[in-house]
């Protein structure tokens, strides 16, 4: 019998072009990342996902840090470039759990990670009935915060489809983002004292 | 069904084979020996030594994902006290400078890149600060930063003659599990071991 008929090695060839057509047209414009989907939101709207309410109730730029109410000088953290803190709140609707890691974006790409000591590295929710307020701080450059978005991105296990979410801070451009740092130089807003996450009744 | 062909061709083979049949055995034989040889001495010699430029400190390195410049070193002590027993440990000063010009991500300095040389065995890995923090993310667009590289060592160590190997970071697609298709910071190669002499230091137990 022969194997290598030219009719076989055609059939051969035209599933090969079929499989490169067929990842051509993966829906890259679609999804941010294929294997995820990306819910947008923006700050002070509430964003619902399948477990909790997530809110940003606000975003502040700061010179300085102070991690607690103390004036010890060594519990404040100091920067070149600025600090962008971002309070948020989480309403739980059914177990309590990770929603997922905070990190920041913007428009000219870069990607910003969050404070370990004072501030919140992750978004939780917590037991339904419950909406608990906490703060993230971030250090940023100030030549890049056009189009900040605040990322909450989920630990993705390989058993099911995960939710990214990006919500955007309200800052469109470039000028926008001056003033608020500006604003962070002068003497009254140099300062943010991180707020203790706090726990309430949703109402 | 087996051809008449195919059982002649058989038959030559079988002939073929028959009659190289002592040179085959000594060829095997060879092989055998040969390879009972090396495995007695300890097979090919493994290289040693640096494999890359070393140099003396201050010295600054462009690893790609940051700039270090590697400034000096001290041995602290901590001498045996009644509660604790004696430690030491060697610092080495850095700056550092994030220059992710791919992402323009934050991003934490890997110990695994820093790594103190010493004499015999591994090279230690290093816990590093910076700004007195652990896994301080370094900002892409902000000036250079001051941290530290941390070493244990054993209490009685004594070689002032510190040398740190610096490895770089690539920015490649390793196509896994986790990363995908899509390129990411990866462990890159070894890039220049930096020596200095280190002072001695000796901590008071609080």
């Amino acid at each position: 019998m022969k194997i290598y008929r030219p009719t076989t090695v055609i059939v051969g060839v035209v599933f090969v072009l079929l499989g490169g057509i067929l990842r051509l047209a993966d829906p890259a414009e679609v999804l941010d990342d294929s294997s995820r989907q990306l819910v947008r939101g923006s700050i002070g709207a509430p964003l619902t996902g399948k477990d909790f309410t997530l809110t940003v109730t606000r975003v502040k730029f700061a010179q300085k840090v102070l991690q607690s109410e103390s004036d010890d000088p060594d519990e404040v953290l100091t920067t070149e470039g600025v600090f962008v803190a971002v309070e948020f709140e989480v309403a739980g609707r059914h177990l309590p759990e990770t929603i997922g890691d905070l990190s920041l974006e913007t428009d000219g790409g870069a990607t910003y990670e969050p404070f370990s000591s004072p501030s919140a590295t992750s978004a939780t929710a917590p037991a339904p009935g419950f909406t608990e307020s906490q703060a993230a701080v971030f250090e940023v450059n100030p030549a890049d915060l056009a189009g900040l978005t605040l990322r909450v991105t989920p630990m993705q296990f390989i058993s099911y489809f995960t939710t990214n979410y990006a919500i955007d801070l309200g800052i469109p451009s470039e000028d926008v983002a001056a003033d608020l740092v500006a604003k962070a130089s002068t003497a009254t807003g140099q300062e943010y004292l991180v707020p203790r996450p706090q726990l309430r009744v949703t109402s | 069904m087996e051809s008449l062909d195919d059982v002649i061709d058989a038959m030559i083979a079988d002939r073929v084979i028959h009659r190289h049949r002592r040179k085959w055995l000594i060829a095997l034989a060879v092989v055998v020996i040969l390879a009972l040889v090396i495995l007695v001495f300890g097979g090919w010699k493994k290289r040693t030594g640096a494999a890359v430029d070393t140099v003396d400190a201050p010295y600054s390195v462009d690893a790609s994902r940051f700039e270090y410049g590697i400034k000096s070193a001290k041995i602290v002590r901590t001498p045996k006290s009644e509660y604790q027993k004696a430690e030491a440990k060697v610092v080495v000063s850095i700056d550092a400078l994030n220059t992710d010009e791919e992402t323009h991500a934050s991003a934490p300095i890997s110990g695994r890149d820093m790594l103190l040389v010493v004499g015999d065995g591994e090279p230690l890995e290093a816990s590093i600060r910076c700004k007195n923090e652990f896994g301080y993310d370094l900002v892409y667009g902000l000036p250079r930063v001051e941290c530290t590289a941390e070493y244990d060592v054993a209490p009685d160590y004594t070689d002032t003659h510190v040398k740190i190997g610096v490895i770089g970071q690539a920015y490649e697609a390793e196509s896994s599990l986790v990363s995908g298709d899509d390129p990411v910071w990866l462990q890159g190669d070894a890039l220049v071991v930096v020596q200095m002499t280190a002072t001695v230091e000796t901590e008071k137990q609080p």
